[in-house]
This record gives C-alpha cells, structure tokens and sequence, in this order.
C-alpha cells in the first residue's frame, strides 16, 4: 500500500506531464493534418477559391475538436483497463484521521426546498454513518427570491434540524440581494463564515454526495495541503423520462473514459465544474475574489461561468487542481427533457462565450487557457458544423443551378472534367463517425468489466443495444441541439444576455404546445431543406436525412423523450438500464424516503399566509431576518397596498393575492407579521 | 395595525397569549395575570410591542448577547418557548417573577436554531482579470447595429 502510494507520486514529474499532454495534442494535431491532406484532395476541383479556404478551415476546426475528444477518451481507456489512479496525488488509507472542519455549501434559488432538505439529511446520515459526521457542518446559503420559497426553506430548515444528526450543525441563511449569482453567494459565505473552516464542499440544489467521499475527499485534501480543489465526477441519477435515462445511461457508460482521459493529461491542472467538488477556504479566499468584466452583458458584467475562472485562478495562485475519477458516491440529476437541457444549455453557453474575453488574462497556467477554450468549442462547435453542412449544400447546389463548363471559351483538345474525390469524401466521413463511435464502445468494455453482473446490467445484450440505441437516439437530437446552440451562439453575439432560472427538475414532460413553440422553426428548416436538397442537390439527399429527418421530427422527439412513461417502456424493456437503477445507492433511497416524509406535511398555506397561521414559524422567520441582511428598500405604494391587503386577509377572510414585492415588504416587516399572527386570534 | 386597535385591552392580551401557546385555563390565568400586574403600563396604542418590551426586560438574562437586537432575540426565545410548550411548562410565572424552567434556560443558552455562527469577516479581494478590449469593440457594435 506504501509502495503504491509512493509510486503515484514519484510518477508525477514536469516532464511526465509534458509527455502526456504531447501525446494527446500532438496526436490530435497529426490526425486532424492528415485529415485536413485528405480533404484538400477530395474538395471538388471546379468550387470558387473562397467557399474551398471556408470549408477547410471549417474542417479543420471540427475535426481537430473530434479528435481531441478522441484521443483523450483512448488514453482514458487504457488508464481505466489498467486500473492506474491519476497520478501525482497522495491517498491516505480509509481510517486516516480526520482534523479538520469542513463546510458543506448548498446554494439554492427558488428549488423546492422539500428535495433540498431531503438529499442534505441523506447526505448528513451518510457521512454520520461513516463516523465522521463531527468533522462536518452543512450551509443552506440561498439565493431564493420567491418569498414562499423564502418561508418554505426556513419551515424545512427547522423540520430538518431535528432529523439531522446531532453532531453536524444545519445552518440557513438567505441574501436580501443576490450580486453576482452562485459565486456572490459563496463569496459571501466565505467573507463570513469562511475563517470557521479548511475545507468547503460545494453542492448544487439537485447533487449528492456519500459520505464516505466527503470523508475521502477531506483526506485527500489534508494530504495534499498545495491541492486547492479536487473535483468528484458526479454521475446521473435518479433519471425517469427516457431524455433523462438515456443521459445517466451514456454518463455511466461513456464518463469514466472521458473523465479518466481529461484527467490523464490534464492531472493537477484540472478544472472545477462549479459543484461536488471539495475547496480549500484558504486557496479560494486567496484566489477567487471574481471582478465584474468591463462592458456590457452577455460579455461583459459578471462572470456566469465562474466555475472554470475560480479553478484557473486557484491554479494562477500556485494551487493544484485535480480531476479524480477515482472517486465515486458522487451525483447529480439529470434535466429531465431535451428542453430543460437547452435551457441550461443557454445559461452555461453565455457563462462559456465570456471565457473568451477572460482567455488572454495574464499569468493563466496554460491548460487553464484550454479549459476555457474547450469551453467555447463546447458551443462554438455547433455553429461551426452547421456552417459546414450549409456551405457544403451550398457549394452542391450551386452545382445544379450552375452547370459545370467542360468547354471553356478558349478551345481545347478535352473538356475540363471537374474532380471530386467522392470515395475521399466518404472514407473522412466514415473516419469522422468511427471517432466519434469508437469511444463508446471502448466505454462500454470498462462498464462490462466494472459492472458485469447480469442482474445489475441488464446483460451483455442488454448494454449493447442500449448502446445502438442510445446512438440512433445521439443522430437524431444531434441536429436539433446544434439548431439550438447555434441561436444561442448567435444571440450571444448578437448582445442578448440571458436571465437566472431555476432549473426544472420534475418530470411533467414537454406538452404539444411547448415543444412546437421551441422547435417550430427546427421543423420547418427540416421539411425545407429535405425539399430543396430533394430537387436541387440529389447527390447528397441520403447524406443529409439523417440531420434533416432529425429536425423535422423534432416536435414528437422532443415530445416522446420527455414522458417518463416512454422511459419506463424502455427500462422494462432492458434498455439505458444501469446499476444505479436496479439496485439504488443507500444515499438515494434515504433522499427518497425523506422526500416522501417531508411532502406528506407540506402546509396548505405558503408564504405570509403560512406566516400568519404558525406561531412558531412566524417568531422563527422573525429571530431569523438579521442574518438574512438589511431589508431592501420598497415603494411607499408597495407596502400600503401589502398592509391593506393584509387587513382584508386577517378581516374578512380575502385571499391576500399578494405581488412579489409586496410579499417580501411584508417578510422584511416583522412588527407587522407579528401583529398580523396576534390578530389572527382575534378574527377568531 | 387598525385590526387591532378596535379590539378590548383583554382581547388583546389573550389574543398574545395564544400566539405564546397558553389555551383554556393557562390563558385566563396568562390574561388575569398580565392585567393585574401590567395593566396600567401597557400602550392602548399598541399594546403588542408594549407586551414584547416586557416579555423581552424578563428574559432578556437568558438571551446569550451576541443575539442580534431586540426583536430577532425575543423572537428566538418565542421560537423555543413554542417548540417546548413553555406556555404548560412555565405558567404564568414567566409574566410574574421572570421565572422560567430549566430546560428552557439550557435551551436558550445553547446554540439550538441559531441559524448561523457568529461572523468572522475575512477579507476577500478581488483579483485582477485581464480582458481582451476585441469584445468591447464588439459589444458596442452589436449595440450600435441593435439599436439603429
């Protein structure tokens, strides 16, 4: 066990690090100049000089972009099959003891705090069920702006104070203003309550995290005191329309390669993907204090994807930052449909595009500079081979309406026959494809090896197919999300900056008429594009069905993916199915059964009115707006209309039927909610 | 609030006892008691605030001070009161001599529904990030265009 871990870190020298990453690159290089040889050869001879410059640097920036992705998950393989952990990190044995305090942060806005509250106690019983819940104390830091949510998180606060295990203190607080978003709310722990504690676990509203990694993660960090962040690859769970179990399936199936392969390069430079991750108080504090960006949003303003700033300014401060697929007991959820996806899509876009203003900033390490480069390829990727479909049709097209001149107006011997290299063309389509299939399969071998018994996957059969299918699924939602991250690439440019949503996380489906509203013009691009190719470019109406009959399905795609009865179908019928579902992690079910407990005795009443009604949450929400920060300011007419309607509610029964803002005028005013809660005795 | 200042002296102390959990007998002894030893004292105007001025001078010896002011403290200890029906477990004493009982005082002393520690402020200074002016130029383009 010594020698091992000794080796692991022997291993790590600057020049093995530079070796991995010259194998990667240059790998990804070569391919991509080899490529490109061939393509430059199959281009059709007669197209104008300016669409062959276009469709070559096109060609060159998505196939340098497969290629990367492919190579890494080959390295990734092979660090996988034979079973190496990333090296350069000191493990410690399970029973290393801990001396240290950790904070465990929850941020939220506006999610239902039943589910919140739910995973936190989960997570607490877990980490008390390894024996280390001591070391440990949990933030409710939230964000939330909806004053029923407000009033319900602090209702769930005190109803889960009593479940939580005695040794780990919940706390709760809620900002009056939420500058700077996620960041601002862990910047304002930290500035507070940040010198308490070594470490802070960082969540997001929907993640969980077994307690034996947290415990693990406590270790590896206390070991390693020059690591400053050291991320845990969550894993989709808890998935049940088939949008969602087809993500949980491919993340489970294909992740370990892609994580084991980001991390065989980029070791302790890796990146921070904003949660299940452990942070080291101090390195942050140093580190990650986020300016607002000169100029105007969506560039400029604060930065969205902070995220990937923080881990690279961490790493600009000396620290380490580590990738650790070896740890598991790390989850998320998934967004239930393909439109929730784009929503967030849209959101973590934004935050990516900024990363290009950010990308020259003095004294980055440089793997950080690739990070945020990957991030914008993420998206830029999507315009970029629609680009690629639309001057290929284009250049195809203009072949039928423009005919070829064999005779030129000079007269020569032999016509000038056009070339096109068509078995070129086909061979980097197939290569193309087999890069970005192969993988997949290769993820498939380590699944079947790490979870080969029968009744946990379903069987070898079972596997396969979902891995056929998940492809067939893959081509065509592949059009459709590049449909949509091209307009969100767009819009981004174009000036248009995105507001903060909560994300959805139930599974209601897309109705009919949300998925026309989002995909009507996908639809009609489809059926166009179908029709014109049909007629003017017949050559290439086989090669393009499989992108247009995505985006003319797009409606019922979107719809049938949704559904979790689709889903069931399809896990009754072995497919997507994983571990995870067959037989749930410990943490999940107690979530579960806490969720359940806790929407068995949800009040009628909410907000205010619940306020009003409960002695005892009434003088809690009271005790508890100091630390919630100063009231914000509110119209004259604001709170007189709230305190009308107030009266009217207490008087004569009338639904208060109140507006945000009056809402929160009234939450802010506690001599008001107290006479409001006395004097409903009095109606009595 | 106008709801209130309608309503009878007593109804209003027995409509603060009930938010304080006292019910049947505990309330007329909790409204029999306040009026007797407070009655005079008490603002007509507002006879809520002038009953939390004096629930909080009889505890405020077993509010730790680091608490906050005033109504959030009393709020705390009315949040406890309830959750351990100190109404049945006190009696009127509390309104007579101040006095509560043991399990409340340790209570109240400890840490219990403190929703967070103590603030300890580090400071955090905000790091320098280099931008490329490119995107200024852009931006304002884009605006230019938008606009026109």
């Amino acid at each position: 066990m010594v020698a091992d871990l000794h080796e692991n870190l022997i291993h790590l020298n600057p020049e093995r690090v530079r070796h991995r990453r010259l194998k990667v690159f240059g790998l990804m290089i070569i391919s991509t100049l080899l490529a490109t040889l061939k393509w430059l050869s199959a281009i059709p001879t007669d197209s104008f000089w300016l669409t062959k410059v276009l469709m070559t640097v096109l060609f060159i920036l998505t196939f340098a972009w497969i290629a990367l992705f492919f190579w890494s998950s080959i390295f990734g393989f092979f660090e996988l099959i034979n079973k190496r952990k990333v090296p350069g990190i000191h493990w410690l044995p399970k029973d290393a003891p801990i001396t240290t305090k950790t904070a465990i942060l929850m941020p939220v806005y506006n999610e239902s705090s039943v589910n919140v509250f739910a995973n936190l106690l989960a997570m607490a019983n877990s980490l008390q069920a390894v024996g280390q819940a001591k070391h440990f104390d949990i933030f409710v830091l939230s964000d939330t702006t909806n004053p029923k949510v407000w009033v319900d998180e602090e209702r769930m606060w005190l109803k889960a104070k009593n479940d939580m295990p005695k040794e780990i203190n919940l706390y709760y607080r809620r900002r009056a203003k939420n500058t700077a978003r996620k960041s601002g709310n862990i910047e304002d722990f930290c500035v507070k309550w940040g010198a308490y504690y070594d470490f802070m676990i960082v969540l997001d509203a929907d993640s969980l995290l077994e307690g034996a990694t947290m415990v693990k993660m406590v270790q590896l960090m206390q070991a390693n005191p020059k690591t400053g962040i050291i991320q845990a690859p969550p894993m989709c769970l808890n998935g049940h329309s088939l949008f969602a179990r087809i993500q949980q399936f491919a993340g489970k199936v294909y992740g370990p390669i892609v994580s084991a392969g980001l991390a065989y390069w980029q070791v302790g430079d890796s990146n921070y993907w904003g949660h299940n991750a452990i942070i080291r108080v101090k390195a942050f504090i140093e580190c990650c204090g986020l300016p607002t960006l000169k100029g105007r949003a969506p560039f400029g303003g604060m930065i969205l994807s902070h995220d990937f700033v923080e881990a690279a300014l961490i790493r600009r401060g000396g620290w380490a930052a580590w990738l650790l697929p070896e740890l598991k007991g790390s989850y998320e959820e998934c967004p239930p449909t393909m439109i929730d996806f784009a929503i967030r899509d849209r959101r973590w876009c934004q935050g990516n595009m900024q990363h290009l203003k950010i990308l020259v900033s003095k004294g980055l390490h440089p793997v950080s500079r690739v990070h945020f480069t990957i991030g914008v390829m993420s998206y830029l990727s999507s315009p970029l081979w629609l680009a690629f479909l639309v001057v290929g049709t284009a250049i195809v097209l203009g072949r039928g309406i423009f005919p070829p001149v064999y005779f030129e107006e000079v007269r020569t011997l032999f016509p000038v026959w056009p070339i096109f290299d068509k078995l070129g063309t086909i061979t980097l389509f197939a290569i193309s494809m087999f890069m970005l299939i192969f993988p997949k399969f290769l993820g498939l071998l380590v699944y079947l090896r790490d979870n080969g018994k029968k009744k946990k996957t379903g069987g070898v059969w079972a596997a396969l197919k979902s891995v056929f299918a998940e492809i067939f699924m893959s081509v065509l939602t592949a059009p459709i999300m590049m449909m949509f991250q091209s307009k969100f690439v767009f819009d981004i440019f174009a000036g248009n900056s995105v507001s903060w949503n909560t994300q959805n996380r139930d599974d209601t489906g897309t109705s009919f008429k949300e998925a026309v509203a989002r995909h009507l013009s996908h639809t009609i691009l489809g059926i166009v594009s179908t029709v014109v190719i049909w007629f003017y470019a017949h050559s290439i109406f086989w090669w393009m069905l499989p992108i247009t009959i995505g985006l003319m399905l797009s409606v019922p795609i979107s719809m049938f993916s949704s559904r979790v009865t689709t889903g069931q179908w399809f896990k009754k019928h072995k497919f997507f199915l994983i571990p995870e579902e067959v037989d749930a992690p410990k943490i999940l079910c107690e979530a579960k059964a806490y969720l359940k407990k806790f929407s068995q005795t949800v009040p009628v009443s909410q907000g205010v009115a619940l306020l009003v009604e409960n002695n005892v949450l009434n003088a809690l929400h009271i005790s508890m707006l100091k630390v919630n920060g100063p009231a914000p300011d509110f119209a004259r007419d604001i709170v007189q209309n709230a305190e009308i309607k107030l009266e009217n509610y207490l008087h004569y029964g009338k639904e208060m039927d109140l507006t945000r803002d009056e809402e929160l005028a009234l939450l802010y005013n506690p001599k008001l909610l107290l006479q409001a809660n006395v004097g409903r005795y009095l109606k009595d | 609030m106008a709801a209130l200042k309608v309503q009878s002296l007593k109804d209003i102390v027995a409509a603060y006892g009930q938010s304080l959990g006292y019910y049947n007998e505990g309330l007329d002894k909790f409204v029999h008691s306040i009026l007797l030893t407070y009655g005079e004292k008490l603002n007509q105007d507002d006879v809520i605030s002038s009953l939390d001025d004096i629930l909080f001078s009889l505890v405020k010896k077993y509010i730790p001070s680091p608490l906050g002011d005033k109504a959030q403290a009393l709020a705390r200890f009315k949040t406890i009161f309830l959750l351990n029906d100190g109404a049945d477990d006190c009696g009127v004493s509390l309104f007579e001599n101040g006095e509560i009982s043991q399990n409340l005082r340790q209570l109240l002393k400890s840490d219990l529904l403190l929703p967070t520690p103590p603030i300890k402020i580090t400071e955090m200074k905000v790091q320098k990030i280099e931008t490329l002016a490119f995107f200024s130029a852009f931006n304002k383009l884009f605006h230019f265009l938008r606009k026109g």
